[in-house]
């Protein structure tokens, strides 16, 4: 799989802050990656960058080939931005707003209406078709913006916290989006400081803390990274304190809770068989109803890869 | 280097959706009416008999033709300076320039779809001409170059708003930078002599009392005009070159803006900003930041010390810049302050609502304090240059309670005005526009009716025989309706405001 998005060595510097520093990593082609970050991680800073909208100090950053500061006129037609903020003209209609970046994007005039009509209709604004966009919600505005992303057919997509401030509702709506043009092979890059939908919609995904890249890869890995301790969630019919007490004299676990419903077991890091723990409630009597391994979430391998979670 | 015409057309689109815009459609058009109907009025009263030669009615209606086209000229280059400055509030600037677009396509687009509108906005004109040229006696030559020197001075002025525009961060910058810009203009080609009988003369010879009746470019050698035609097309084209250049730079450095804004020691370190009982005093602070005179470069501080050392110079069109740069910034502040959510905080400050007014009032005035010391080097300058005029004393006696009463008046009317409406910030605008305009052809009218009384026999016998009574009695009432006028709408809008501003957030007043 060749690479979409290339950035060696980059840094960006404001004033006396290091918003990005030596910044590195690479998303294929056919990724949807995952940007995340703290507050003034660096994330937009780098979004601006590889969208030709803002400089870096030094280091190189590419786009399917195309360096982003020497050939950004050859970048920018491969590209769909969308900003965090995303910028409309309040007082135009939906339609005559994407025509107009149709028309900027030189789409020829006798595709052009039909282009606009494959991307409102991508994006559900069917409805809002004829609408003002100054009338818009938030969820539709998102819409918009990401429909005027698409106006130009980029092969990369560069999309700055796409589902802020929008409700449940509206943001699962957007993933469908995403994954929909994930599936149509676009190369997709996006921010988001909700972990939980990025899990669901990244194959791969960038940390980054302090304008530093803390950790590029896969989901899995980073989960695995995250998982110092393996923990089990046991649910018995009765006698949870017994039960707590028997398993601590069989040894081999580091400690245990013992909640009204739930026991909670933590073995030793490296813990791979833990069998041993079920044998020995079965042995003694206790009726077990269920074991489960305590799912290790984004959120505690963002802050364990962070450094907040020490 | 492309004109491309989907922005035109957009940009065409969205000014016709905009209220401002039929507001500078038919605002010149009603003043022009106006004025026609109360010239009409008091020649009426004044000489029932009153037949005017052919050559004074074309006089007069090129004279209607030149109002419409100082009201365009001032209006046109203000929409040029929103065109790309509300690019960048929108935050669309970056995403039309990642489009295949160059900087030439956008800047150039801007600048002939702005023209377009303002000769639009000319063709209100247009029945005056036609009554000046079929009844009149004014000839084809004559409107010609009236309309060659309008086009030139439009694309002139269209293209300064669309460069100051690419260099502000705001549209008020850049209506400020611009009515700098060209108030020099106004006042450098009339002083030497380039378009004077046609610019400078319809406003600047009534105010000076001159009875010339030379209205528009008539009895103009084209020789005269080419050079004004001339100046005006290289600044245009340095207007234009200088957008495209620096409006790349504009989206990076706006990039940037956010985390390399810095507090001026200056700023900060003002009395009443750092007073906490103040309640008003953190919004006087941000607007005061958020005009950006601070930020401005050193070329248009040069620039804005000419521009209002020249347009000072200049009677009537140095009263006129003031009260334009001082109702901007106050309609400025107010959007500001709306936009950034400080009125909601200041409205539920728990102060009376007269406090919070005079507070709102004070945070105003400190916001265009600048201008105080600008309008007593006007007063300055004027008193100097009027001892040389016959009429001086007379004409002193007429600005002064103006110029001090309007400021308050504007800043306390747009203030109401403008909050009044918490959505639209062109509410404030359009108050204070028909403001100025009343205030213009108030100003002017009593001159203006003097000059009718000049020109005919019969109305100068009638003054002849009641001496001048009515002169004084018009400038007495003038003066008397002004002062009270301005002082009456001031006390209301310290009195209303705090209430008003809470009213509208949905709050009980105190």
């Amino acid at each position: 799989m060749s690479v979409a998005i290339s950035i060696r060595h980059l840094c960006k510097k404001y004033r006396n802050v290091n918003a990005v520093q030596d910044l590195s990593f690479d998303v294929h082609e056919g990724d949807i990656y995952g940007f995340l970050g703290p507050n003034g991680a660096g994330k937009t800073t780098t979004m601006r960058i590889l969208a030709t909208l803002l400089r870096p100090d030094s280091g190189e950053a590419h786009v399917m080939g195309h360096n982003v500061v020497t050939h950004p006129h050859a970048v920018r037609p491969l590209i769909g931005y969308m900003p965090d903020s995303s910028g409309a003209y309040r007082d135009m209609l939906v339609v005559e707003y994407l025509e107009f970046f149709a028309a900027a994007y030189r789409v020829p005039i006798d595709r052009r209406r039909r282009v606009v009509d494959d991307c409102i209709e991508l994006t559900g604004l069917v409805d809002k078709r004829d609408a003002l966009i100054e009338g818009l919600s938030r969820g539709m505005r998102q819409r918009l913006g990401l429909a005027r992303c698409l106006i130009n057919d980029p092969q990369v997509l560069i999309l700055d916290e796409p589902a802020s401030g929008l409700d449940p509702r509206a943001r699962i709506e957007v993933q469908e989006i995403l994954r929909a043009l994930g599936a149509m092979g676009k190369t997709v890059l996006i921010s988001s400081h909700i972990l939980s939908e990025l899990r669901t919609l990244c194959n791969t995904i960038g940390i980054l803390d302090g304008g530093k890249l803390v950790y590029s890869g896969s989901i899995d890995e980073a989960l695995a990274r995250a998982r110092t301790k393996l923990r089990l969630e046991i649910r018995l019919a009765d006698r949870h304190d017994e039960a707590g007490k028997m398993l601590m004299e069989t040894g081999g676990i580091v400690e245990i809770s013992v909640g009204e419903e739930i026991l909670g077991v933590e073995l030793p890091h490296g813990t791979a068989d833990f069998s041993f723990v079920a044998e020995a409630l079965v042995r003694n009597g206790f009726r077990v109803l269920t074991i489960k391994e305590e799912e290790v979430l984004l959120e505690d391998a963002f802050l364990h890869l962070t450094g907040a979670g020490a | 280097m492309t004109i491309h015409l989907p922005i035109v057309w957009n940009e065409l689109l969205r000014l016709g959706r905009r209220r401002i815009t039929y507001i500078n459609r038919t605002g010149p058009l009603l003043i022009a009416l106006a004025f026609l109907s109360f010239a009409m009025a008091i020649s009426w009263y004044t000489d029932e008999i009153f037949t005017p030669s052919p050559e004074t009615f074309g006089s007069f209606m090129m004279f209607l033709v030149a109002i419409i086209e100082v009201l365009t000229g001032f209006s046109a280059p203000m929409v040029a300076c929103a065109t790309l400055t509300d690019e960048k509030d929108e935050n669309t600037l970056g995403l039309l320039l990642m489009a295949d677009l160059r900087g030439w396509d956008v800047v150039l687009a801007k600048f002939v779809s702005v023209f377009l509108l303002s000769e639009m906005l000319l063709l209100s004109a247009m029945p005056f001409i036609g009554f000046a040229m079929i009844f009149g006696g004014v000839d084809l030559h004559t409107v010609g170059m009236h309309a060659a020197m309008m086009t030139s001075f439009l694309i002139m002025a269209c293209a300064a708003g669309t460069y100051f525009s690419a260099v502000s961060p705001q549209s008020g910058l850049a209506v400020t930078q611009t009515a700098l810009l060209l108030g020099l203009w106004f006042v450098g080609t009339s002083y030497v002599d380039y378009n004077s009988a046609a610019w400078g003369l319809p406003i600047g010879q009534p105010a000076l009392g001159v009875l010339t009746p030379i209205w528009g470019a008539s009895g103009i050698p084209l020789a005269q005009m080419l050079p004004g035609v001339f100046l005006n097309m290289i600044i245009a084209a340095a207007c234009l070159f200088e957008a495209v250049r620096i409006l790349p730079r504009q989206i990076h450095a706006r990039a940037d803006a956010p985390r390399t804004a810095k507090v001026r020691g200056s700023e900060r370190g003002r009395r009443w900003a750092r007073r906490s009982s103040e309640p008003l005093a953190k919004l006087a602070a941000s607007s005061l930041r958020s005009m950006g005179f601070s930020r401005r470069s050193i070329p248009m501080r040069i620039l804005a010390f000419l521009g209002l050392l020249t347009i000072l110079m200049f009677p009537v069109a140095g009263l006129f810049m003031l009260w334009i740069l001082v109702f901007r910034e106050t309609i400025l502040a107010l959007k500001k302050a709306r936009e950034q959510g400080a009125l909601d905080d200041l409205v539920l400050v728990p102060v009376s609502d007269e406090a919070l007014g005079v507070a709102f009032w004070r945070g105003h005035t400190c916001a265009t304090r600048m201008y105080f010391a600008a309008i007593v080097i006007w007063f300055a300058f004027y008193a100097w240059f009027m001892q040389f005029d016959r009429n001086g004393v007379r004409m002193l006696l007429i600005f002064l309670p103006i110029t001090i009463a309007a400021h308050i008046n504007v800043t306390a009317l747009s203030c109401v005005a403008g909050t009044a409406r918490f959505r639209y910030g062109m509410t404030g605008s359009l108050w204070a526009y028909l403001f100025v305009g009343g205030a213009v052809i108030g100003l002017l009218m009593p001159l203006y009716v003097e000059y009718l009384i000049g020109m005919f026999p019969t109305t100068r016998n009638l003054v002849y025989r009641t001496g001048a009574g009515y002169t004084v009695l018009a400038i007495a009432v003038y003066i008397g309706v002004n002062v009270l006028g301005h002082l009456a709408s001031a006390l209301l809008a310290v009195r209303c405001l705090g209430g008003r501003l809470r009213r509208c957030a949905g709050l009980q007043g105190t």
